[in-house]
């Protein structure tokens, strides 16, 4: 029986417990708990040249979920490792640098600079258009999933996670193609795709129109595709989706995965997740 | 229970940076007065369980979590007072929501967290001007010269007000209050909607400087989700922490 205290390993990287930030929730000046308590901090994503992230607005509800089109804003990476990297390492937390990209090179690029930085493993995220290919999103392609992969996994020696998208037919082939890649651990699930409207307006209410759906409303569906990468893979699995509490946790356990991550649990309660430690 | 780091205000007066300190603690409230100020506007009392001294400044708003827990997102709400661990809000019906918060019957149970985001500067002699629930955030300033407010309805609150000159929809609108005003040299303190700061804007052009609250959608109101981000002249900035007020200069409409 998987414990969330007890202790992990990915590829000489220890993890004091299994529990971690989901990316995109910690942010260091609005944490009202020490961050070194955590088995890891996954950090908002960043790219090379940085977002300024979509209009307002960018948040919306659901029942027992929250709708996002951030449009992940970011400063950049060289900004990042020289101030959020450098104040968490700082503070003893181990770190896990999660990255984007709009082309196979710049993830590349990205991921290269993350590897000379005092980051202990990256986060590839998936769910990106692919500029290049006319939008698609990488995620969504099994041979453009191995090729991403493969080609970053080359250029560094940290471990490298890789994200995935729910927003697929078969999450399976795509795990698998990630770990064909050399991918060290997979992450599921990252946010699926969702909309609302203004009852008064009958506009959309996101600035982007959709946006991505977290939360416990998607639990169920991050515990199956858990349990369906499990069957096809033995790699590390981190289940983020909706954990409030340790019996969600422990579900997650439960379907297979090794590590859990926190993400819309802590902003509506900046302690929730540490009170999965207790 | 201890304070959240504190961050300089980005307003410097006199030279002195203002220094806020954040609880980032969900805090336990009871309804204790509930009041029906029109159709779908209420006045909330809720009484702070925790004794810690909370001060704000006026512009600064509590995030209210409803008790059903399927509603994820806290409500925020300007504060309209906070003394003696009892806090007041006003706010009107507009969703889901708000209409579960104006059901709630006396000695029910929430969680609250305050106070949030940067309020206005303290600065004497300013010249307020607020539309509709708009001047809840402003109602705390006893400083001011003048107060001019601007009502769809009838009036709410405005008693709370120094100086105040009252306009309600069918006898005019705000810009007929402020036409003849003077404002040369003055600092204006606004809040209302969009539409209103806009019709009020270009009255103002004299004016020293004009300090506005910023009302968006926001996601957890605390800093974290990056969900209430604007542009200004030194980069994006959250509506949650580095405002609600800004100093209009600084942002790029």
């Amino acid at each position: 029986m998987k414990n969330i205290l007890d202790k992990f390993e990915i590829k000489n990287v220890k993890f004091k417990n299994r529990l971690l930030t989901a990316s995109g929730t910690f942010n260091l000046d609005s944490a009202s708990y020490d961050p070194s308590a955590l088995g890891a901090v996954t950090t908002k994503g960043v790219n090379l040249e940085g977002e300024e992230g979509n209009p307002l607005p960018r948040i919306a509800e659901t029942d027992s979920g929250i709708l996002n089109c951030v449009g992940l804003e970011n400063g950049g990476v060289e900004n990042y490792i020289r101030t959020e990297l450098k104040e968490l390492k700082e503070k003893g937390v181990t770190v896990i640098s999660n990255f984007f990209g709009s082309s196979i090179s710049e993830y590349v690029e990205v991921a290269t600079r993350l590897d000379e930085s005092d980051t202990d493993l990256l986060e590839m995220n998936i769910s990106c258009p692919n500029i290049k290919e006319g939008g698609i999103s990488f995620g969504t392609d099994k041979t453009a999933v191995l090729e991403l992969t493969k080609k970053v996994k080359q250029e560094i020696k940290k471990p490298l996670i890789v994200k995935l998208s729910p927003n697929v037919t078969d999450i399976q082939e795509i795990a698998l193609s990630a770990v064909e890649g050399g991918a060290d651990a997979l992450s599921l699930i990252n946010t699926l795709l969702g909309m609302r409207f203004d009852i008064k307006t009958g506009d959309p209410i996101l600035s982007n129109t959709y946006g991505g759906l977290s939360g416990p409303a998607v639990k169920p569906i991050a515990l199956r595709m858990v349990h369906q990468v499990r069957a096809v893979t033995d790699v590390p699995i981190i289940g983020i989706g909706g954990i409030m509490n340790k019996d969600d946790a422990k579900e997650f356990f439960f379907a297979g995965a090794d590590l859990v991550g926190v993400g819309t649990a802590s902003l509506c309660d900046p302690h929730a997740i540490i009170k999965l430690l207790k | 229970m201890s304070p959240c780091r504190s961050r300089p205000h980005p307003a410097e007066v006199a030279g002195r940076p203002i220094y806020i300190i954040t609880l980032m603690q969900l805090l336990n409230a009871t309804l204790i007065k509930k009041e029906k100020l029109s159709e779908n506007i209420f006045l909330f009392s809720l009484k702070i369980q925790e004794t810690e001294n909370i001060t704000f400044t006026s512009g600064q708003f509590v995030n209210i979590y409803l008790r059903n827990e399927t509603k994820l997102l806290p409500r925020p709400f300007g504060i309209l007072s906070y003394e003696n661990n009892v806090l007041e809000i006003c706010f009107e019906i507009q969703g889901d929501g708000t209409k579960e918060l104006s059901e709630y019957e006396i000695d029910t149970k929430l969680k609250c967290m305050l106070p949030l985001g940067n309020g206005f500067p303290e600065i004497d002699d300013t010249v307020l001007i607020g539309g509709g629930l708009g001047i809840v955030p402003l109602a705390p300033i006893k400083n001011n010269l003048i107060a001019f407010l601007g009502y769809k309805d009838k009036p709410f609150l405005a008693e709370r007000f120094s100086n105040a000159k009252v306009i309600t929809e069918s006898e005019g609108l705000i810009t007929d209050l402020i036409r003849e005003y003077d404002f040369d040299a003055k600092t204006v303190f606004i809040c209302g909607s969009k539409n209103m700061m806009n019709a009020v804007m270009p009255h103002l052009t004299n004016c020293k400087k004009i300090y506005a609250s910023l009302e968006e959608r926001l996601g957890c109101g605390f800093g974290a989700c990056v969900g209430c981000s604007i542009k200004t002249k030194h980069g994006l900035k959250k509506i949650c922490k580095d405002g609600p007020v800004f100093d209009l200069e600084e942002i790029e409409l």
